[in-house]
């Protein structure tokens, strides 16, 4: 049997909770608050506390060279974990990274629409890639810029871009460089056909390279190509954690194939 | 490791900004120049020369409050939505919410200190002042822009989950306008109204500014820079219990 080290380790998860009140999606401005107020004091002082749990108690080890398929019914918590392990959300003690961590969460975002795209490159770069140096930050925009094919429009504003083309960018810049732990959801949503093509096989490379990757997606087929091990969340835990055939049939005969689309992939 | 890549990050959005304000051109700095001259300038003419407020060195007296004034009122006015405007670069990247709205402070408090500089120069130039009041000065600026920045970030916050913040904000602005004593000075308010204005946190911060510049003493300055060091207390206080109240349901709600 092979034996894996502590160094292996890239995400060690014990025992993460993760609840949001949801009594702040009930007021959405001052006036409702203070006409709910005046309704019913009451109610308001001592009804406010229901809360959403998305996950409950929850274990995880990623280890180096795991390519995790991450799964489950929209609103199972999948990105409110992964967001969690970004330290978005205040729960860090319980979450263990060990090295470089980048996730994406989506894949036509822009920084500031008014710059041109080669500034957004930039700046986009600076934010992904803030650990390295200049000099390897500017290979990278330098790089990015030239396989993402837009030509005569990269010195053009942002804005005017549509979302293909945002796309092409941002998927360019983001498979630039492996990490130690790479996050990905749902990256293969918005890009043309042509060049999703193209980027496949440029983010393929990237999560090869990577030490360990965690990939989001409602596509059985990219689930299959990408992943070596496969987690069902659901419950506010993991329902099922193995191998992806097994993981997927298990997806399917819980939840049935509606929830997987028919996304291509390269 | 995680504190200095989020200096990286503020870094680089407060240069995107300042990209943005200026366009790398000398009109794009002389532009920014413009909007305080013109309130400047008006705001001289109707009450130096048509009122005809009795106030010594008034250009001075003017500017020290009105300078503070728009900065403190656009970075609040400009910010208070800025989750939500931002929601795609906080949804998608590993944006701490606060560097967005350092970097947003940065670039105004950056706007604010380049006519403060020029004017001021201008000005200085014609007439007496104090060197000690002006050595008060950086302290007065560290403590309004972390003043703004902490209760910009109360605000921001509150703005997720009450969408209508934003329009009171507009409103309670003009209105502070004119209860602030920036175009008048605060010994034209009567006695008994006065514990008022002293509980205006704008003024807090602005009468540090009169007192450096204009009419310089230790009494009042050393009360301007107590007074808006409790400001800055509270407002701290507040944005910190906010924040830790609220920064995962912010995500949702953006």
């Amino acid at each position: 049997m092979k034996s894996t080290s502590i160094s292996d380790e890239v995400l060690v998860i014990k025992g993460l909770s993760l609840s949001f009140n949801l009594s702040l999606f009930q007021s959405k401005s001052i006036r409702d608050f203070f006409v709910e107020f005046m309704r019913s004091p009451m109610r308001f002082f001592f009804n406010r506390s229901s809360k959403l749990e998305v996950v409950k108690d929850l274990n995880l080890v990623i280890k180096r060279g795991e390519r995790v398929g991450l799964v489950g019914k929209n609103g199972a918590g999948k990105t409110s974990l992964c967001r969690s392990i970004t330290g978005m959300y205040g729960v860090k003690k319980e979450i263990q990274v060990n090295g470089q961590l980048r996730a994406i969460f989506d894949t036509a975002s822009v920084v500031h629409p008014e710059l041109s795209g080669r500034e957004n490159a930039w700046i986009i770069t600076d934010i992904i890639y803030s650990h390295l140096s200049k000099k390897e930050r500017a290979d990278i925009v330098k790089d990015s810029l030239e396989f993402s094919e837009l030509k005569e429009f990269i010195d053009q504003p942002f804005k005017h871009y549509s979302k293909g083309m945002k796309v092409r960018m941002f998927l360019s810049i983001v498979s630039a460089a492996p990490c130690d732990l790479l996050i990905l959801d749902e990256v293969f949503n918005g890009a043309d056909q042509f060049f999703n093509e193209k980027i496949s096989e440029r983010i393929k490379n990237v999560i090869k390279q990577s030490g360990a990757v965690i990939f989001i997606s409602h596509s059985e087929e990219i689930i299959k190509e990408v992943c070596n091990r496969v987690i069902v969340l659901g419950n506010r835990n993991v329902m099922f954690d193995g191998g992806v055939e097994e993981g997927m049939e298990f997806y399917k005969q819980r939840y049935g194939a509606s929830g997987l689309n028919e996304v291509q992939f390269g | 490791m995680y504190i200095k890549n989020q200096l990286t990050v503020i870094r680089t959005l407060t240069l995107a900004e300042l990209k943005s304000r200026y366009r790398n051109t000398f009109a794009g700095l002389l532009w920014v120049m413009i909007n305080p001259l013109i309130l400047f300038s008006v705001h001289a003419l109707i009450f130096k020369h048509i009122l005809k407020i009795n106030v010594d060195k008034y250009y001075i007296f003017l500017l020290s409050g009105l300078l503070p004034w728009i900065f403190m009122s656009s970075m609040l006015g400009q910010s208070v939505s800025i989750f939500i405007t931002k929601r795609e670069s906080l949804l998608s990247f590993q944006i701490h919410p606060i560097s967005l709205i350092i970097s947003r402070s940065i670039d105004n408090f950056i706007n604010f200190i380049i006519p403060f500089t020029f004017l001021f120069v201008v000005l200085y130039s014609e007439s007496d002042f104090n060197i000690i009041g002006l050595l008060y000065v950086p302290l007065l600026m560290g403590i309004m822009l972390i003043g703004t920045i902490t209760t910009t970030i109360s605000l921001a916050i509150l703005q997720v989950f009450f969408r209508d913040i934003e329009y009171i904000l507009q409103f309670v602005i003009s209105v502070m306008f004119f209860l602030t004593p920036i175009f008048y000075p605060r010994h034209l308010i009567p006695e008994k109204y006065q514990i008022f204005v002293d509980l205006n946190p704008f003024y807090a911060y602005i009468r540090g500014f009169k007192a450096a510049l204009w009419e310089f003493s230790y009494q009042e300055i050393n009360t301007a820079i107590f007074n808006s060091l409790i400001f800055l207390l509270i407002s701290s206080a507040l944005s910190f219990v906010l924040w830790k109240r609220f920064r995962n349901e912010i995500y949702l709600n953006i």
